[in-house]
Formats: C-alpha cells, sequence, structure tokens
C-alpha cells in the first residue's frame, strides 16, 4: 500500500459535484457517461454561477442527462434542441446554453435546426455525441455509420450503394459562418479526454462571451449495440473510426465581414 | 404609439401590434398565405427596441414551435402563428408544450385544405383545433375572432389563459378576418416582466439553478406510469376548471328563436345578417356564435336549443363543429348543416335559402 | 521503482547531484473507488499503465464486477483511471516522495 495521506492537497481528481450521486443509467463503457461527466466538469471549472447555465437535453440515450448535471435543463423534441436553445438563449442573453445531442439527433432528423441555429450565429453550444448509430432503439444505422460497419438495419455492413455515405458533421459546420468554433474530438483514451474536456470548456466560453455558435462532435463508443467490450470498444475508435471521422479543431473563430 | 389608440388595419396587423403591447417576450414564425403580415408587421414595429421583444424568422414552422417551446421553458410568454399546412408542421410541438405543462399562443389564420389546398379562407382546421391535434391527451383553449377588434382584443384572453393554465392557447382566425381591414382600439399597454419578476413569478421556469432550490426540468417525459397518470390527471382538472370559467360565446335574437343558426368566427358574422333577413320574414330565427370553440359552449347551446325547433350549423367546412353541437344537444332536436369549401364563402341570402329549405319546407 | 512506471514515463524522475547524493523523485497514488457507483466497464483496468486494477470477482447492490486495486504499492496517482471512468467513480490522491541516496 502506498503510504499517500487522503488530504485534501493530495486530491487531484474527483467527482465532480455538479454530478449527482444517481447512478447513470448509460450501459457499462457508454461515452455518453463519460461526456456528461465532462461537462459537469467545465461547469464547476469554469467557476460560473449554476444561475448563468440552462441546457437543453435531448430524446434518446442522453435524454436523462437532466438527472446527472444538477442545473437548471430544459427537455426538447428529437433533434429540436438546437431551436429550443435559441427561443432560451435570446430570451436569456448572456447565460451559457447548451445543447447535449446525439447522432441521430445532429445529423437525421435535426440536421435542419443544427445547421440553422449555426446559420444565426447563436450564441449556443453544441455538443454532439456521434456513436455511429441510433444507441437507445438498438442500434440502427445513423447518417454517421461508416462504411462497412454492421448495424441492425444493414447488417452486411454499410453499404454506399444501398445506405450512402456517412455525413461528416464537423466539416460541414466548420463551412457556416455563424460558427465560431467547431471540433472533433473523441473519449476513447485518457488523453483523448482530456482534449474533450478543453473542447467543451471553449465552446461554453464562447457561448457564454457570445461569440456564436460553437460544436463539439464527439466520436464515441456504444459498446453494446456495437457489440464489443468497452476496452473492444475505445480501441476500435483509434483503429476505425477516427479513419472516417478525423479529429482535430476545424475551427478557431467566426469571420468577420 | 399611445393606448387606446384607433387604426384602420388588417386582422393580422392588429394582432401584431395587440401582441407587443401586451408585453408578450417573443415571436418565432415562418411566412406563409393568409398570415404572413403578422411576421411582417412586428419586424416593422422593431419592438427589441420598444419592450424588449424578440422576433426570430425560423427556418421552417418545426423550428418556430420549438423555439417558442425554449422560450416558454424559461417563463416567457411567446407565441407563433401559420396556417393549415404549417399548423400540421407544429402539431408535435404544441403536443410537447402540452405535455410539458407551457404556456404560449398559436395563431392559426385558416386556408382551404386538405393538403396545400387553397389560400382562400376556409374553418376547415376545427377539428384540428379543438381535438388537440398533435399526440397524447391534451386541449388547447381554442378561441376564434370574427372582428378585427376581436383580433387585437383576443391576444390577451389567449395569452392570460395560456399563462393561468399553463398550456397552450389557439387564436382560430378564418383568413377572411385575418386579411380584411377594419377600424380597430388598440388594447393599452402591459408592462412586459423583467427577468426578475419572471423568476418571481414563474418559479417553475428553467431560469438557472439558484442555490435556494433544486433544479428545475421542463419536460413531457416521465416513464413511471403511476406519476405520469397523475400528471395526465392534473392536467385533466385544469381542462375540467376551464370548462367551468373559461366558456364565451355570444347570442342573437336567442330568447324567442324557433330555429338557431350556430357559427363561429366569419361565419357567425354573414349568420347575423340571415337573422335580420329571417326576421324581415318574420321567421323567428336566432344565432349562437361560440367564441371559444374549446371549451365548447356546449350548456349554453342545450339550454338555449331546448325550446328550438331545429338548428342549422353554418361553416366554411363540411362539417366539423356540428359533432360538437350534437354532443351538446343529444340529438335531442334536428340538426342540419350548410357549409361551402375549397375557399368559397357563403351569402347571408344563401344562408338564408338554405335554412328555408332544410325546416320550412 | 517498477518496470511498467518506467516503460510509460509517467513517473517523474529526477536526478539531482547534491555533493555525493542522488535524490530520486517519485510519484505514488491511492485511488479510492465508488463500488457501488461502479459498472464493471473495465476501462479503467485496460487503461491502468500500472497494472494495479483488476475487476472483482465480487459484485455489487447492482449485479456489477466493481474494479478493484489489486497492486496499490504500484499506483503512481496518474488519474488515467478517473478520466477514462465514464462513471466518476474514481478519486485519486497522488504525492511527491524523494528519496535521498549515498553515492
Amino acid at each position: 500500500m502506498n503510504n499517500v495521506a487522503h488530504s485534501p492537497q493530495n486530491l487531484i481528481y474527483q467527482k465532480p459535484k455538479l454530478l449527482t450521486d444517481v447512478n447513470m443509467h448509460y450501459c457499462p463503457g457508454c461515452s455518453h457517461a463519460t461526456v456528461n461527466k465532462l461537462i459537469a466538469e467545465v461547469i464547476e471549472e469554469m467557476g460560473i454561477s449554476t444561475e448563468e447555465v440552462i441546457g437543453v437535453s435531448p430524446v434518446g440515450c442522453g435524454v436523462f442527462i437532466y438527472n446527472y448535471i444538477d442545473i437548471d435543463w430544459v427537455e426538447a423534441a428529437h433533434g429540436r434542441a438546437p431551436a429550443v436553445a435559441t427561443g432560451v438563449s435570446r430570451l436569456n442573453p448572456g447565460k451559457l446554453v447548451f445543447t447535449y445531442q446525439g447522432d441521430g439527433e445532429v445529423t437525421a432528423i435535426g440536421i435542419g435546426e443544427a445547421i440553422h441555429a449555426c446559420g444565426r450565429g447563436e450564441n449556443i453550444a453544441i455538443i454532439f455525441i456521434n456513436n455511429a448509430v441510433f444507441g437507445m432503439t438498438n442500434g440502427q444505422m445513423a447518417p454517421t455509420t461508416p462504411l462497412g460497419m454492421a448495424t441492425t438495419t444493414c447488417p452486411d455492413g454499410r453499404s454506399a450503394e444501398l445506405n450512402g455515405y456517412p455525413l461528416k458533421m464537423a466539416e460541414i459546420f466548420s463551412k457556416i459562418d455563424g460558427t465560431c468554433y467547431v471540433a472533433r474530438q473523441a473519449v476513447n483514451t485518457y488523453k483523448a479526454v482530456k482534449k474533450t474536456k478543453k473542447a467543451i470548456r471553449t465552446a461554453f466560453e464562447n457561448s457564454i462571451q457570445g461569440k456564436g455558435t460553437s460544436v463539439v462532435e464527439i466520436i464515441c463508443a456504444c459498446p453494446t449495440n456495437w457489440k464489443m467490450t468497452p476496452a473492444e470498444a475505445n480501441q476500435w475508435i483509434s483503429d476505425n473510426s477516427v479513419k472516417s471521422f478525423p479529429l482535430g479543431v476545424f475551427k478557431k473563430s467566426r469571420p468577420k465581414f | 404609439m399611445q393606448d387606446n389608440e384607433v387604426m384602420l388595419l388588417k386582422g393580422n396587423e392588429a394582432l401584431a401590434m395587440a401582441a407587443i403591447r401586451y408585453g408578450a417576450d417573443a415571436y418565432f414564425g415562418y411566412p406563409i398565405t393568409p398570415q404572413s403580415e403578422i411576421m411582417e408587421t412586428l419586424v416593422a414595429q422593431k419592438p427589441w427596441l420598444s419592450t424588449g421583444m424578440v422576433v426570430i424568422q425560423a427556418e421552417s414552422e418545426v423550428a418556430a414551435i420549438n423555439m417558442v417551446y425554449g422560450a416558454a421553458s424559461t417563463g416567457r410568454c411567446a407565441f407563433t402563428s401559420s396556417s393549415g399546412p404549417g399548423i400540421s408542421l407544429m402539431q408535435n410541438g404544441i403536443s410537447y408544450l402540452a405535455g410539458a405543462n407551457l404556456p404560449c399562443v398559436v395563431v392559426n389564420v385558416m386556408r382551404g385544405g386538405p393538403g396545400l389546398g387553397t389560400i382562400s379562407p376556409s374553418q376547415a382546421d376545427y377539428f384540428q383545433a379543438t381535438r388537440g391535434g398533435g399526440h397524447g391527451d391534451y386541449r388547447t383553449l381554442v378561441i376564434a375572432p370574427s372582428s378585427v377588434q376581436d383580433m387585437a382584443d383576443f391576444v390577451a384572453i389567449a395569452f392570460d389563459w395560456a399563462l393561468r393554465h399553463r398550456n397552450p392557447a389557439m387564436i382560430l382566425v378564418d383568413g377572411t378576418i385575418g386579411q380584411m381591414m377594419e377600424k380597430v382600439v388598440l388594447p393599452p399597454f402591459r408592462h412586459r416582466l423583467s427577468a426578475e419578476e419572471v423568476k418571481e413569478q414563474r418559479p417553475w421556469a428553467s431560469t438557472g439553478k439558484t442555490t435556494n432550490r433544486s433544479r428545475n426540468l421542463i419536460s413531457s417525459l416521465q416513464l413511471d406510469p403511476l406519476k405520469m397518470e397523475q400528471r395526465c390527471l392534473e392536467r385533466e382538472q385544469r381542462y375540467l376548471q376551464a370548462q367551468q370559467t373559461d366558456v364565451r360565446y355570444e347570442t342573437l335574437s336567442t330568447d324567442d328563436a324557433e330555429y338557431l343558426l350556430i357559427a363561429f368566427g366569419s361565419a357567425a358574422r354573414i349568420c347575423s345578417k340571415t337573422v335580420s333577413l329571417a326576421r324581415a320574414q318574420g321567421i323567428k330565427l336566432g344565432l349562437i356564435r361560440p367564441i371559444t370553440l374549446w371549451p365548447f359552449p356546449s350548456e349554453a347551446i342545450k339550454s338555449i336549443a331546448r325550446h328550438a325547433k331545429g338548428i342549422l350549423v353554418v361553416e366554411l367546412n363540411s362539417g366539423q363543429m356540428i359533432d360538437d353541437v350534437r354532443l351538446a344537444t343529444a340529438d335531442s332536436i334536428e340538426i342540419k348543416h350548410y357549409g361551402r369549401l375549397g375557399g368559397v364563402v357563403f351569402t347571408p341570402d344563401e344562408i338564408l335559402t338554405a335554412f328555408t329549405n332544410s325546416f320550412l319546407h | 521503482m517498477n518496470t511498467a512506471n518506467q516503460k510509460n514515463g509517467l513517473a517523474h524522475q529526477c536526478h539531482s547531484l547534491v555533493l555525493r547524493a542522488v535524490h530520486h523523485t517519485i510519484q505514488q497514488g491511492v485511488i479510492d473507488i465508488n463500488t457501488e457507483r461502479c459498472k464493471g466497464c473495465g476501462l479503467c483496468v485496460a487503461t491502468c499503465p500500472a497494472q494495479t486494477l483488476q475487476l472483482s470477482a465480487l459484485v455489487n447492490k447492482r449485479g456489477y464486477h466493481y474494479s478493484t486495486q489489486i497492486a496499490e504499492a504500484h499506483c503512481i496517482g496518474c488519474a488515467s483511471c478517473a478520466l477514462i471512468c465514464p462513471d466518476a467513480c474514481i478519486s485519486v490522491y497522488r504525492t511527491s516522495l524523494t528519496h535521498r541516496t549515498s553515492i
């Protein structure tokens, strides 16, 4: 046993206080939980009052985020979070307003709302969980499913001929003049987790400072629907996902006109 | 702009001016005939410079109603407007607003349908408005103006109702009323609530968690069946309350009436002329105009119709409100329908002929 | 010092000559695992550079084989386990120890 005291000065990591003690419903190893945790950490570390934060939660596996992060929440209809956040943000200028959405939301049913919120340059942050499948409904193909990946609705692997090509949203968002920050990160290694946390913080600071729309796309694992162990799923991201969806910061500031 | 200003305005314009005066916090909309003047009037008035009201042209009706949902979630008075095809797209959002117990006002300036239909006036969305329209167990207050003055006056009634019952309210407008110009006395200015006042008066709103309360959540989701049932029952209680206190209607020459016309909106206005034409011929005809289509003035109709020999329900549709009249009277007397469709508007004489053919031959 | 630490370069090693002595600064850690919150996903086990963790043969109240530290002495307090843990089950304490060796 190491002789390290459990003293405050030695404490270098603990569950953020903003993350409630409610056990998260996510499957073991689900990246949603990791990102929920990071959002709580970032809000806490920014040192802002919860009075200044309003979150907009999605439909899908992420829906219950409102039970895990102890701030005021608005639960939106499937895909409509950026429109809901527009209403919240316009009536509460200066507050940190963010959406938490999956790939069904941002790339399928709600792509219009997401793109137009970016087009208007709404002062919101879009936290976009890209796990390549519709997790909540058993793992059907999403617009983000990479070519070749098998899902319940493309059991032989996504075929370009039958199913078309995956949408690369970070690249699309970065071309819209209203966005001020667009990044794609992952949470499959502890190093990736650190980068994602930094990206979320940048996005949240932009929202408060009224710089425009920030989008953080996060490549996530869905071990249950990918039919892998959590460790295998995270490895699969390193070996495969990042080839279809390269990581990095795609845009750092808003163009001036 | 002063209180009680008299102007010559289109119905749509009057509604927009009244909303600013009410102290509405936000409008989100998407253009569609015959109601586009609402957003155009708002933008021309630049209320963001005077009252602080937000006006946004959304990318779709779906986005517009969800922006309303977002604004309402923070305790704000938001409204949107559209016409049938757009209202159909909004139904999902209206259901979510009702499910999350959020107040808002939706204006439907009706056109003929189904489908793309026609841009001419109609009352074809009665079922959609009064039956909920969207999915799930809910109702909306539905109030039907029949003049430009009503367009100005009903804004406050709809917002007040929505806030009192924490539920969407709908102003159901015939295209004619939206488009026609009349003299209108604009309502007085009301104070638009500050952020602090919203927090104080609407403690349920998600305005940012303070240290003295637990987090607020605006949501229509509840997976526990018993809790969900409780939520639905609480909503039901508010609807029962509304049926007791919020019914509005007006009558014309019903005291001695042997026959009744029942009509709403512009049809009621046309029918009022039919009543005077009939009376001139010695026919004892009266008119009931439901002003709130939900809650429906069932008790009033039941009571007035007790002494009548027959009812002609007159609508610019193929027979929708007639169902509510039959329910109100339990089919105890003869009830017939006269309607014109596709944007055709009937004349007072035409209605009198229809009445005579129905009951006096 | 265990070999895993050196291999991964995670333990900060500092050599400084003071007269005829060498000071080795090494980092030592200790973690607390909230075993009832843990879902036994095993990501911490796979991530730990010093291989100090494994899933317990026992289960918690929710039936998960929770994570447990089996080689506590080797923990360097790098917090990789806590960073990767989706459910924020791990608290990490770390301290630097300096050993003086006469030469």
